[in-house]
């Protein structure tokens, strides 16, 4: 484990950097040769797919601490270093995003002609956003990376978008902007009451979980956390911008905000929002949960009568994350577990709906359920892959979907309110009708479109876009061990951790001041 | 029998090659008139204050590391007015480069733009190196005399002669509250050095007539960094304004008002802390209140600006607001130290900012509302890519600048306890993100309606562009070394 971390100790920063790297690369290549600024951004975000396989590799299953550390002081007066590492909770993660990067940047081939150039910078901007979010061990750095991916996004729904794009656009940021300024506030308390208690100035979030916040302050700064991630995720009532920015974004776009962007807020959740505030999290979990139940039944039933394709996978994913907080929330190994597994379950079958539905745009400009009809017939590799993908977000066994939502549903089961397991099964019954029915009406029946008969089926580069998402679906579901063995012994310990600084919360609240004057400190948490 | 106090001129060098490079410049004006009176007088005008600014700069980094009082105490030089001097000369050199266009297009009188240019600088450095009010109000008139003209410059245009007035006006009205002020304050102290200020009015419980004089002196003051209520003159005076001159309002008059400001409260009015805490608290909810939410509803760029101006104004307030009067050394307040780094922030954005709009402005057409600029981001990528760089960072997103710079200002805030004016101060830059980014959707997200022709290249704007972007991200990404100077200089306040 020593040599593990000091051999490779950089490669979570080139990981990180790669893509920006890229981005400036990019910036001196003239827009006009859009062959070379294709296969360069394809190139990179390959590279960086390729670097992050061997966190993979050099991840020490049996560990819960974070592995490949980098840290390095930054702003000193502060106490903000450059803090980087994985565990078991962001490792796959970050293997998701960058995964998807090379499949992103090949599905917009032929989609994206207009400032290829802009849009290719862009996407390495976020690319690098992402994957820096995932890895900071720092607030301040996360923050920064939290923001950065915000701007890229925006551009891309603004600038290469539908007809509503600008209205998505702003609609977009707003939500997200006023969110996380909100959680500013809150983090600068924290860091204002971690100075007290810790007697120093630290952004780390290593030491801040040290930190016992007293239980009034807790719930505030909960609050303002969980009202960041809940937007980001996106929680009932929070989920208003994400139809909208789905439907307008271009097909990349799309892809990028479903399968990584939303799991950032979930992301959010179980690295910030629950350690750090414990108490409080514990307190509200009734509250968050009947949220998520709410949004996995709403999202199900409002998908179901969409007649835009894009819209009913977006209403699809409001659904599906209502299951990942409801798993998290369950606070039992295999609840959390299963979380963890669903959000990349979602990233890669909603990212795989995404670009079907992408596809099927190209070709018809149109993505109303009932301009289409009969495909299959047209269509037969096509049909294949959209099968695969509707199955496996379905949950069918034998696909990575029913992996996660079994685990959920085990940890619901097991959990402190096990009667939630009722409202989420509904879910997967609900999602099974929406998802079939949509699939029914698209590729089975009469061929009653005179414009579908022309309909080419994928090319080479669109099978090559597919296939990789489509492999991760029967890989995941038929050998999830590699996985999960990775992520048990770091949800293990954030369960023990949660449950230990919750009574340490309680005893030290008795006499608030002790707990800012440092003499109760959750010392298990070592920062070196 | 009057006796002439020994006066050490080493420290005056930089003032006096200001004062030099400016008389300079009218003498050059009147003998050098330039072939067809082209824009010959306009290169040579900026090439000869650009050489005064940047003599006078050297100079003042070379003061860096001391510090001395002279004539009779009148001047204080210490790293704190160092620190202004310099922010305020480098503000003077970009607007400086970003003028040239301008001063071509007044001909002949090109050589009494930059000479008032200069001397508007010299009386800035003079404000923020005084000691004594009325050495500050010296240099506050002679800062304020040359912008009022130089608001009018373009002598013909009605727009130009209508702000010119009113800020004139309203100017003369803040000018005479201050010294209005500085009387009451004499009559009460028997004073009007800051150390003996704050002496005089330490101990008893002040009276009627000192309250008065510290409201007299703050509006004086409060009206030129444009805090509600006095911001009356701010969006016309901006809108109306040659665009290098507005930029120059916005950035180095304010920088000077608020040096003053700082050394005024935390050397002569801290014993009345308690006093103006709260009005500065008040002021800050007001100011970014109004100029957020009044930016909103201007499609005017310019205008745009001079109300994001105000708001920014607001958010310097509320570090203002959170200086701490209990503690012992000002080294550790985060409250000066995040005022002084979001000064220097705010500068490089907002010059940065002004310098993209005078660039499109060579397109030979109005280049100044929402609609006018649509298309620009793509046609022109460089220029598009730095004004999304300085309107992300006035809307405060990382990583830039102004996300650390309101970091730092709310930090302070919450650090004295003041969450709600935190929480304010956040949901304000939420609502500002709105119609920053509203240039950006203008300039890349829509069409422009008419075919925009090639930009004649600009070297000077380039360099201020370059210069000024890389500020804002360099101050996003490391901005270490400026906290440590910032802290350095306001270690010497008190």
């Amino acid at each position: 484990m020593e040599i593990v971390e000091i051999s490779q100790s950089d490669i979570l920063s080139w990981i990180v950097f790669l893509p920006l790297a890229g981005a400036l690369i990019l910036t001196l290549i003239p827009g006009r040769r859009l062959a070379l600024l294709r296969w360069l951004a394809l190139g990179i975000t390959a590279l960086d797919f390729v670097a992050s396989l061997s966190l993979f590799s050099g991840f020490v299953p049996s560990a819960h601490e974070m592995q490949f550390v980098v840290r390095r002081p930054w702003i000193e007066s502060w106490g903000v270093s450059y803090h980087l590492g994985v565990d078991g909770i962001s490792l796959f993660l970050v293997l998701l995003t960058a995964f998807l990067g090379p499949v992103v940047v090949l599905s917009t081939w032929s989609a994206i002609t207009r400032s290829v150039k802009s849009f290719m910078i862009l996407i390495l901007i976020l690319q690098c956003g992402m994957l820096g979010a995932f890895v900071s061990l720092d607030m301040v750095l996360f923050y920064i990376f939290w923001e950065v991916m915000l701007l890229p996004m925006y551009l891309l729904i603004g600038v290469w978008g539908h007809e509503k794009r600008i209205y998505a656009a702003l609609k977009f940021i707003l939500y997200t902007v006023a969110g996380s300024l909100l959680m500013l506030v809150g983090f600068i308390y924290l860091f204002w009451l971690g100075s007290q208690s810790l007697g120093y100035f630290t952004t780390d979030l290593l030491d801040l979980y040290r930190v016992v916040v007293p239980y009034h302050a807790q719930f505030w700064l909960f609050l303002s956390f969980a009202l960041a991630f809940a937007i980001k995720v996106p929680i009932f009532p929070f989920h208003t911008w994400l139809p909208d920015a789905h439907v307008e974004a271009p097909t990349a776009g799309s892809v990028i905000l479903a399968a990584v962007l939303l799991k950032m807020g979930t992301y959010g959740f179980i690295r910030f929002a629950m350690p750090l505030f414990p108490s409080a999290s514990e307190v509200l979990a009734p509250l968050v949960m009947t949220l998520a139940v709410i949004g996995i039944i709403y999202g199900a039933l409002v998908a179901m009568v969409q007649p835009d394709l894009k819209k009913l996978v977006a209403y699809s994913s409001v659904s599906h994350l209502g299951f990942v907080i409801l798993g998290l929330y369950s606070i039992t190994a295999s609840g959390i577990t299963g979380g963890i597994y669903q959000m990349l379950n979602h990233g890669i079958s909603t990212g795989a709906l995404f670009l079907i539905v992408g596809i099927l745009y190209e070709r018809r400009h149109t993505r109303l359920i009932e301009q289409f009809g009969g495909l299959s017939a047209r269509l037969p590799i096509f049909a294949f892959f959209f099968m695969v993908a509707t199955l496996s977000s379905i949950g069918l066994p034998g696909l990575n979907g029913f992996v996660g939502e079994f685990l959920v549903l085990l940890g619901l089961y097991g959990s402190e309110h096990p009667g939630f397991v009722f409202f989420a099964a509904t879910g997967v019954v609900l999602s099974a009708v929406y998802m079939l029915w949509m699939f029914r009406r698209v590729m089975f029946g009469p061929l009653t479109h005179p414009e579908n008969e022309g309909l080419r089926d994928l090319s080479l580069r669109e099978v090559l876009v597919l296939l990789p998402p489509a492999v991760m679906m029967f890989w995941m579901g038929l050998f999830p061990q590699p996985f999960l063995e990775r992520m048990q012994p770091s949800v293990d310990y954030f369960i023990q951790q949660y449950h230990r600084k919750i009574e340490i919360t309680e005893v030290g609240s008795q006499e608030p001041d002790n707990l800012l004057a440092g003499k109760v400190r959750f010392e298990s948490y070592d920062p070196e | 029998m009057l006796s002439f106090p020994e006066i050490n001129w080493n420290i005056l060098i930089p003032q006096a090659a200001l004062a030099s490079a400016g008389f300079f410049l009218l003498l050059v004006a009147v003998f050098y008139r330039g072939p067809g009176a082209g824009k010959g007088p306009a290169r040579v005008g900026a090439v000869l204050s650009l050489f005064g600014l940047a003599v006078s700069a050297c100079m003042t980094a070379y003061q860096w590391e001391s510090v001395s009082s002279d004539l009779g105490g009148l001047l204080r030089i210490d790293p704190f007015s160092t620190f202004f001097n310099l922010l305020i000369l480098a503000g003077a050199i970009l607007c400086v480069l970003i003028s040239v266009r301008e001063a071509g297009g007044l001909r002949h009188l090109a050589g009494e733009y930059y000479a008032l240019l200069i001397f508007a600088t010299l009386g800035m450095i003079v404000m923020v190196s005084a000691a004594d009010l009325l050495v500050v109000f010296i240099g506050l008139e002679t800062m304020s005399l040359s912008v009022y003209i130089l608001v009018g410059s373009r002598r013909t245009e009605a727009a130009g002669n209508e702000a010119a007035l009113k800020y004139f006006l309203m100017g003369a009205f803040a000018s005479g509250f201050l010294i209005y002020g500085i009387a009451f304050l004499y009559g009460v102290t028997g004073t009007t050095k800051f150390e003996l200020l704050a002496a005089g009015l330490q101990g008893n419980s002040p009276g009627a007539l000192t309250l008065t004089a510290l409201g007299l002196v703050l509006v004086g003051f409060l009206f030129k960094i444009s805090a509600v209520p006095f911001h009356m003159w701010v969006p016309d005076a901006y809108e109306g304004a040659p665009t290098p001159i507005t930029a120059y309002m916005a950035v180095a008059v304010k920088a000077a008002a608020f040096g003053v400001i700082l050394r005024l409260l935390t050397v002569g009015f801290m014993p009345l802390s308690e006093y103006w805490l709260p009005v500065m608290w008040t002021l800050a909810v007001a100011t970014m209140i109004l100029g957020n939410l009044a930016a909103i509803f201007q499609s005017n760029l310019k205008r745009m600006l001079a109300y994001s101006s105000i708001a920014h104004a607001g958010y310097i307030l509320v570090a203002l607001a959170s200086i701490d009067p209990n503690s012992g050394a000002f080294g550790d307040d985060p409250a000066l130290i995040s005022a002084v780094f979001y000064l220097v922030v705010y500068t490089v954005m907002n010059a940065g900012a002004f310098a993209v709009l005078i660039y499109l402005g060579h397109l030979g057409r109005p280049m100044e509302t929402l609609e006018e600029v649509r298309g620009t981001g793509f046609r022109y990528p460089l220029l598009g890519a730095a004004m999304a760089v300085f309107m992300f960072s006035l809307a405060g997103l990382p990583p830039t600048g102004g996300f650390l710079g309101k970091f730092y200002i709310f930090s302070a805030a919450v650090q004295r306890g003041f969450v709600g004016l935190a929480v304010i101060g956040v949901l304000n830059s939420a609502v500002s993100v709105y119609y920053y980014l509203r240039v950006t959707v203008q300039m890349y997200m829509r069409e422009s309606e008419e075919s925009l022709p090639a930009l004649p290249f600009s070297f000077p704007l380039s360099l201020t562009l370059a210069v000024t972007v890389w500020g804002v991200l360099q101050l996003g990404v490391i901005p270490s070394s400026l906290l440590e100077a910032a802290g350095r200089a306001v270690l010497f306040l008190r």
